[in-house]
C-alpha cells in the first residue's frame, strides 16, 4: 500500500511499517496506532478506510491533528443500556505530543538548521561538521568513515 | 598513591581468603569421601509401582527385575565409558528403525472408550449438594473404574474444539496422534461431579457462579478444562469456550471505544464467539425462544419476543451490526432459560484483571475489565448477570508474565501467593476493582502430581503409539502388558533410548 508516497508492504505490521517515515520509530508508531485505535497486530492490508484516512491526514500535517478522545472508564457495577443517550465525545485538553512532531521534510530541515546554527555561532561541533570529522569524540586515527561520508553542513540525511 | 596501595592490599587479602576457603572445602570434601558411611544398595525398582518415566534412560532394565539381584556381569546404569577387551572404545550405535509391523492397529479402538458418560442418572432432588450420599451416587457412575485410562475426545467435542480453538499449551502433544485424548485423573472425577451438581441447580436470583481451577504451572488445568467442556458438550449443555483468554487482552483483535457503555468493544471476538455457538449448538438455539424484546442496536433495532435465539445469533454474524450487543442479548437469553445448562469456560482467567496490551487514544493502558468481552465474563462469574442454570468455569494461567493473576483473585480462590505478596501481607497491592471482580469466586485446587495410574496411561499411549520412535525397550513393553514377538530383542542386549 502507498501512503503519501511511501510504500508500506501489505504483510507488515502497521506499527513497524510506519517506521518508513522519517521521524517515526517503534514508540511513536505505537502511540499513533493507539491514537487511531489500531491494534498492534494489524497488518497494513487489514487497515480500514477510516484508519487509512486518519493516518494520512496526520502524516501529511501532524500539527493539525485533533486532540485525543478522553475515554472514561466504566466503574465496577456500571451497566448502560442501548436506549440511553449517547454522550458527546470529549477531547483531551492536555498538551498533545503528537502534534509537536516534525516528520519527513520538516524533520530533515530541523536537523539541517541545528547544524547550521552550531557553525554560525562558532562551536566545536559546528567546525567538526564543516570539516567532515566525527563530532562526538570518536577516534580519527582510524575508522571515522561514516563521518567522512555524511558529516557536512548541508547534511543530506542519507548515505551516498 | 597510598589509596592505590591500600586497594591492592585489599585485593590480595580477598583473593587469598577465597583461595583459603576453596582449599579448606576441598580438604573437607576429601575427608568426607574417605571416611563417609557406605552408600545404601540400589532400590528394587519395579514398574508396577513407580513412575514409569524412570525407565526412559539408557540401558536395560533387566537388572531391576522383581526378584533379581544386580548382576555383577551386567554394567550398572550410567557407566558406559571405558574400553572393551581389544583396548578400543565400543563403537557408537545408531538407534535402529521402528518396526511398524509390531503396531496393533486396533489398539486405539480397543483401549480408548469415549469420554462421554455411558450411564448417568442425575439426582432428581439436589437441594443440598454437600450431601455425601448424593455425591457418592454420582461418583459411582462417573469414571470410577477408569482412573488413569487415556480416553479419546468424541466427535462432538472435537467439533467444539474446532469451533472455539484449543489452548496453546496442549498443542504439542496433539500433533503426534491421530485423535485428541487425555488421561482421566481423580481430580477429573471430582471436577465433573461438581460441574454436574452445579448443572442441576436452578437459580432464581443472580448468584456467583464462578469456579476457578488453580494450581502450579503444568499441573493440568487447561486439560481439565477441556475435559469439562467435552463432558458438558456430550451431555447436552450449551457451551461457550474461550481457550486462550490471553487473546482477549494482547491487542490481537480490533477495538473501539463506546461512550455509552464506557467500555472498549471487541467486535471480532464477539463475532467469533457467536459463530462458534451457532456452529456447535444449531438445534438447541433453534428450540430456545427469546423472552422479551432484545435491543441490539443504538438505532432502535429490536428482536421481537418469541423469536428463535438462533436467528438472533445469526444476526450478529452480519456486517454493520453491533456484535457485542447481539452477544450480550444472546447470553442474556441463555442465562434466563432453564432447559439447557450453560457452561462458560475461560482459560487464562487471571489475564482479565490486570493491564492489557491495548492503549487508549491518550496512550493510557486499558485494564482487562474495561474491555467488553472480559467484562461480560467477569460479570457472569461474580453474579452481576443472571445465569439461571450453569456455571462459569475458569483456569488461571501462571505462564504469562505480563498478565499475572492478582492478589485478590488468588486469595479468593485459595491459590498460592508469590513470596513477595505473602511477605507484604496486608500491604500487598489490592486494586478495588480486582477485589470487586473476585468476590464470590470459588477455587478448585488441581494437585501437582499426575498420579501413577494416569502417568501409566500416558506412558502406554506414547510407547505403544510409537510416538517416541527411538525407544524400543521390549522389557518396558512387556512390563506394561504389551505383547512381544519372540526373537525381537537386539541380540547384544543393549537397548537404546
Amino acid at each position: 500500500m502507498h501512503l503519501l508516497g511511501v510504500n508500506l508492504p501489505d504483510g507488515h505490521l502497521v506499527y513497524r511499517a510506519l517506521r518508513s517515515f522519517y521521524g517515526l520509530n517503534y514508540h511513536l508508531s505505537q502511540r499513533l496506532c493507539s491514537r487511531f485505535q489500531i491494534h498492534l497486530r494489524t497488518r497494513v492490508s487489514e487497515l480500514t478506510d477510516p484508519q487509512i484516512s486518519a493516518l494520512s491526514a496526520y502524516l501529511s500535517s501532524p500539527s493539525t491533528v485533533a486532540p485525543p478522545l478522553r475515554c472514561q472508564r466504566a466503574p465496577p457495577g456500571f451497566r448502560a443500556s442501548l436506549s440511553d443517550p449517547l454522550p458527546a465525545p470529549e477531547r483531551s485538553k492536555r498538551m498533545d505530543d503528537l502534534a509537536l512532531l516534525k516528520l519527513e521534510s520538516e524533520g530533515r530541515r530541523v536537523v539541517r538548521e541545528n547544524i547550521a546554527h552550531y557553525r554560525e555561532i562558532g562551536t566545536y561541533r559546528g567546525r567538526r561538521h564543516a570539516m567532515g570529522f566525527p563530532v562526538r569524540g570518536q577516534n580519527t586515527q582510524s575508522n571515522a568513515r561514516t563521518a567522512r561520508r555524511m558529516n557536512r553542513l548541508e547534511r543530506r540525511g542519507y548515505v551516498t | 598513591m597510598l589509596w592505590r596501595l591500600r586497594r591492592n592490599c585489599l585485593r590480595v587479602v580477598r583473593v587469598t581468603k577465597f583461595v583459603a576457603l576453596a582449599v579448606r572445602s576441598c580438604v573437607f570434601a576429601v575427608r568426607d569421601v574417605r571416611s563417609g558411611p557406605p552408600l545404601p544398595p540400589a532400590p528394587d525398582i519395579s514398574l508396577s509401582n513407580t513412575w514409569a518415566a524412570t525407565a526412559m534412560c539408557k540401558g536395560s532394565l533387566d537388572q531391576y527385575g522383581k526378584d533379581d539381584e544386580p548382576s555383577q556381569k551386567k554394567k550398572p546404569l550410567g557407566q558406559f565409558k571405558g574400553k572393551n577387551k581389544s583396548g578400543k572404545p565400543p563403537p557408537k550405535k545408531m538407534p535402529s528403525n521402528v518396526n511398524y509391523n509390531d503396531a496393533d492397529p486396533a489398539w486405539f479402538v480397543k483401549t480408548m472408550p469415549d469420554l462421554a458418560l455411558q450411564s448417568f442418572e442425575p439426582a432428581s432432588a439436589l437441594s443440598d449438594i454437600n450431601d455425601d450420599k448424593i455425591i457418592k451416587a454420582i461418583q459411582e457412575t462417573v469414571f470410577d473404574t477408569a482412573i488413569g485410562e487415556p480416553l479419546a475426545f468424541p466427535m462432538r467435542s472435537m467439533r467444539a474444539f474446532r469451533a472455539y480453538g484449543l489452548p496453546s499449551s496442549n498443542k504439542w502433544s496433539y500433533t503426534s496422534f491421530s485423535i485428541l485424548f487425555s488421561a482421566v485423573r481423580d481430580v477429573t472425577v471430582q471436577l465433573l461431579t461438581q460441574v454436574n451438581a452445579e448443572g442441576q441447580r436452578v437459580r432464581s436470583v443472580p448468584e456467583p457462579t464462578g469456579i476457578i481451577l488453580q494450581g502450579r504451572s503444568g499441573c493440568g488445568k487447561s486439560t481439565l478444562l477441556m475435559q469439562a467442556v467435552s463432558h458438558c458438550v456430550e451431555n447436552g449443555w450449551i457451551v461457550m469456550y474461550i481457550p486462550r483468554g490471553i487473546d482477549l487482552v494482547n491487542s490481537s483483535s480490533p477495538y473501539q471505544y463506546d461512550a455509552r457503555s464506557k467500555l472498549f468493544q471487541q467486535p471480532e471476538i464477539a463475532r467469533g464467539l457467536l459463530k462458534g455457538l451457532v456452529d456447535l449448538h444449531l438445534e438447541e438455539l433453534a428450540k430456545i425462544r427469546t423472552v422479551g424484546d432484545v435491543l441490539y442496536g443504538d438505532k432502535g433495532q429490536t428482536f421481537a419476543a418469541g423469536g428463535e435465539l438462533l436467528r438472533l445469533a445469526q444476526i450478529g454474524l452480519e456486517d454493520e451490526v453491533d456484535k457485542t450487543a447481539v452477544l450480550e442479548g444472546v447470553l442474556e437469553q441463555l442465562g434466563k432459560q432453564t432447559e439447557y445448562p450453560f457452561l462458560f469456560a475461560v482459560d487464562d482467567f487471571g489475564a482479565m484483571y490486570g493491564n492489557s496490551i491495548y492503549r487508549d487514544p491518550q496512550f493510557f493502558p486499558i485494564k482487562g475489565y474495561h474491555l467488553s468481552i472480559p467484562r461480560i465474563v467477569l460479570e457472569y462469574a461474580i453474579g452481576e448477570r443472571q445465569l439461571s442454570r450453569g456455571l462459569v468455569l475458569g483456569a488461571i494461567g501462571p505462564l504469562h508474565t505480563l498478565h499475572t493473576t492478582p492478589v485478590p483473585l488468588r486469595e479468593a480462590i485459595g491459590a498460592e501467593l508469590c513470596w513477595k505478596d505473602a511477605a507484604a501481607g496486608a500491604y500487598a497491592k489490592r486494586h478495588p476493582a480486582q477485589v470487586h471482580y473476585s468476590q464470590g469466586l470459588r477455587g478448585f485446587p488441581v494437585p501437582d502430581e499426575l498420579g501413577v495410574e494416569a502417568a501409566r496411561g500416558w506412558y502406554k499411549t506414547w510407547i505403544q503409539g510409537f510416538v517416541m520412535h527411538t525407544l524400543q525397550d521390549r522389557n518396558v513393553l512387556r512390563h506394561m502388558g504389551a505383547e512381544e514377538e519372540p526373537g525381537s530383542r537386539n541380540p547384544k542386549g543393549n537397548e537404546t533410548c
